[in-house]
C-alpha cells in the first residue's frame, strides 16, 4: 500500500506503479476518483485499458509538468517546452495512439493537447496521398463515392 | 470492423468509437493490425487534431477515406476562408461566396472559435450608385454571418472585403441578441454606418479587440465600450471626428488624415499610442492638443511621412514646446527617410525621463500610409 501522499496505480496488464498524489492528480479523472471517494486514496486505482508502457510514459509527463507546477524555478517553462518536444518527438505512432486515447479518457487535458498538436503537425503541409501513407488509412471510397466527393466537394481539387 | 461500421451508419452524427477497451501492444510481425489504427481514435480526438488545422487541411481531411469524411464538419478552431491565387474558387467572388456559404451551413460543431473571411477579388457586378440594383451579395450574406457568429459562439470575426468597394453599409440594426462570445472584431474596407458600428459595439458587452479599417463610410464615431482593451481606427478617409470613451483602453492605433480628430473621454488605462498621418502631427506640432492623455503613455510608436519631416526640421531649429510624456519607456520611430528632423527626436526624448527604449526604423511608408481622397 502507497504512504501517505502517495497514491498506487495499476495497469490493465497488472504493473503497479507508486505515484505521489500531485504528479496523479494531473488527471482530471483519477482526481476526481480520489476526491470522490477516500477509499482510492488509500488502496490500487486501476487505470483500466492502459497497459504498463504507456501508464510510465503518463507517469513520466505527468511527473515533470506536476513538479514544474510547483516549482517554477527548477522547470522553467522553456525547460518544459524542451521536455514536450523530445517527449512527442520519441514515440511511435502506436504510442502516440496509445497515449492520445489514454490521455483522454484519463483527461490529462496539456498532454492531450500536445498530442493532438503533434499529429495535427504532422497532417499540415502535405497532400491526402502523403498523410494517409503516414497514417496508414485506407482509401475505401468506391470509384463512384470519390467521384461525387470530387465534384460535390468544395476541397477536392 | 471499423470501415464496415462506417459503410452501414454513414450519418453524420457523432458516434462514440469505444470499441478497444484495452490497449493493443503493438506487435511488429503483425503490421496488418496496425492499419488505420488511427481510425480506432474515437471521434471526440480526431476532431480536436482536425480543429488545430486551417479550414483548407480540415476540409481535406474529408477525403481521406469514409471515416474521416464528415470529420471537419465537427471543428471548432478556425474557420478562415482566405482567397488564395492558386485556387479558383476563391479568384471568382460569386464561386468564393457560395464556398463560404455552403461551409458555413454544413458546419455542425456548437462552437468555433474564429471566422474569417477575406475577399481578395474586385467585385464589379455592383455600383451603388444605382438605386434600383439589388445590394450585394456580400452585403446580404454579412447578417448571416453576424448570425453564426451567434449562433456558434465565435470569439474571433474578421471580415476582409477587397479596398475601394462600394458596397453599402450592412443593415445590423436588426440585431438585438447580445454577441457575449465575441472578443475580437475586425472588419477591413467594409463600409459601415456610424450608427451601425456604435449598435454593433453595443451589442458586444466583452469586446476587447475592434479594429475598423477603411471604411468609406465612418465620419462622426463614437466609440463606447466598458471592455475595450485594444482599438484600431485607420484608413477610414472620410472620418471627421472621433470620440473614445472606454475605461479599459489601454491601446489605439490611427491612421489618418486629420488634425485633431480623436477626443479621449474616459481613458484612464491607455498606454500605448501607434499614430501616423496628420494626427502624428497633430501630436508632435500641437502637444498642447494631448496634453490630456499623453502624460500615461508608455508605449509611442510615431510613422514619420517626409511632409512631417519638414515640420519637425522647423522645429527643430526653434526649440519649442515637446510634448510631455513623463511615464513613456519605450518610443519607435519610422522615418519615410533620413534627415535633420530626426535631431528633432532627440530634443524629443528629453521630454521622456522614464524612456528606457528607443528604435529607429527608415522605410518607405509614404506609400502605405497615402489614401484616397
Amino acid at each position: 500500500m502507497a504512504s501517505k501522499g502517495n497514491l498506487t496505480l495499476k495497469s490493465c496488464n497488472g504493473k503497479e506503479f507508486i505515484v505521489e498524489e500531485k504528479v496523479a492528480v494531473m488527471s482530471t479523472t483519477i482526481k476526481n476518483m480520489v476526491d470522490v471517494d477516500d477509499s482510492f486514496a488509500q488502496g490500487v486505482i486501476p487505470i483500466i485499458g492502459v497497459d504498463g508502457k504507456i501508464l510510465a510514459k503518463l507517469i513520466e509527463y505527468c511527473k515533470e509538468h506536476a513538479e514544474a507546477d510547483e516549482d517554477e524555478e527548477v522547470k522553467s517553462e522553456e525547460y518544459l517546452k524542451k521536455f514536450d518536444e523530445k517527449f512527442v518527438d520519441e514515440l511511435n505512432l502506436n504510442d502516440l495512439y496509445d497515449l492520445l486515447k489514454a490521455s483522454n479518457y484519463l483527461e490529462i487535458t496539456k498532454l492531450l493537447n500536445l498530442l493532438c498538436q503533434k499529429v495535427a503537425s504532422m497532417i499540415k503541409g502535405k497532400k491526402p496521398e502523403e498523410i494517409r501513407r503516414i497514417f496508414n488509412i485506407k482509401n475505401d471510397f468506391t470509384p463512384e463515392e470519390e467521384e461525387e466527393i470530387n465534384r460535390q466537394n468544395p476541397w477536392a481539387f | 470492423m471499423q470501415l464496415q461500421d462506417d459503410m452501414e451508419h454513414p450519418e453524420l452524427e457523432l458516434k462514440r468509437r469505444r470499441r478497444r477497451t484495452t490497449s493493443i501492444i503493438p506487435d511488429e510481425a503483425d503490421a496488418e493490425k496496425n492499419k488505420n489504427r488511427i481510425g480506432t481514435l474515437p471521434d471526440e480526438i480526431l476532431i480536436d487534431i482536425i480543429s488545430r488545422l486551417s479550414l483548407y487541411e480540415a476540409g481535406r481531411t474529408s477525403v481521406f477515406s469514409r471515416g474521416w469524411r464528415d470529420l471537419w464538419k465537427f471543428t471548432s478552431g478556425s474557420l478562415d476562408f482566405v482567397g488564395d491565387q492558386h485556387d479558383p474558387k476563391t479568384v471568382d467572388p460569386t464561386r468564393f461566396l457560395t464556398w463560404v456559404n455552403q461551409v458555413l451551413e454544413l458546419h455542425q460543431a456548437p462552437y468555433v472559435d474564429k471566422l474569417s473571411i477575406s475577399f481578395r477579388s474586385r467585385i464589379d457586378d455592383y455600383d451603388d450608385d444605382d438605386d434600383g440594383g439589388s445590394p450585394s451579395p456580400i452585403v446580404n450574406s454579412i447578417g448571416r454571418w453576424i448570425r453564426f457568429v451567434l449562433q456558434k459562439e465565435v470569439r474571433v470575426f474578421e471580415l476582409q472585403l477587397f479596398p475601394g468597394n462600394r458596397f453599402p453599409s450592412p443593415d445590423l440594426d436588426t440585431f438585438s441578441s447580445l454577441l457575449v462570445k465575441l472578443k475580437s472584431l475586425r472588419l477591413v474596407n467594409v463600409n459601415i454606418k456610424d450608427k451601425t458600428m456604435e449598435h454593433l459595439l453595443s451589442i458586444c458587452p466583452y469586446l476587447e479587440k475592434l479594429s475598423l479599417e477603411g471604411s468609406g463610410y465612418t465620419k462622426y464615431l463614437s466609440v463606447v465600450s466598458q471592455s475595450l482593451k485594444s482599438l484600431v481606427v485607420k484608413h477610414c478617409h472620410k472620418l471627421k471626428s472621433l470620440v473614445i470613451s472606454s475605461e479599459n483602453l489601454v491601446s489605439f492605433e490611427g491612421f489618418y488624415n486629420r488634425d485633431d480628430p480623436v477626443y479621449f473621454d474616459n481613458v484612464p488605462l491607455l498606454s500605448e499610442l501607434k499614430i501616423s498621418g496628420r494626427y502624428c502631427e497633430s501630436f508632435v506640432l500641437l502637444p498642447q492638443h494631448h496634453s490630456h492623455y499623453c502624460g500615461q503613455l508608455e508605449k509611442l510608436l510615431l510613422l514619420v511621412r517626409s511632409e512631417m519631416m519638414y515640420y519637425c526640421t522647423l522645429l527643430f531649429r526653434r526649440q519649442i514646446e515637446l510634448p510631455r510624456l513623463h511615464n513613456l519607456k519605450q518610443l519607435e520611430l519610422i522615418f519615410s527617410q533620413a534627415g535633420e528632423s530626426i535631431l528633432y527626436f532627440v530634443l524629443f526624448t528629453k521630454a521622456c525621463p522614464s524612456l528606457s527604449t528607443m528604435q529607429v526604423q527608415f522605410t518607405d511608408i509614404d506609400a502605405q500610409s497615402q489614401e484616397p481622397n
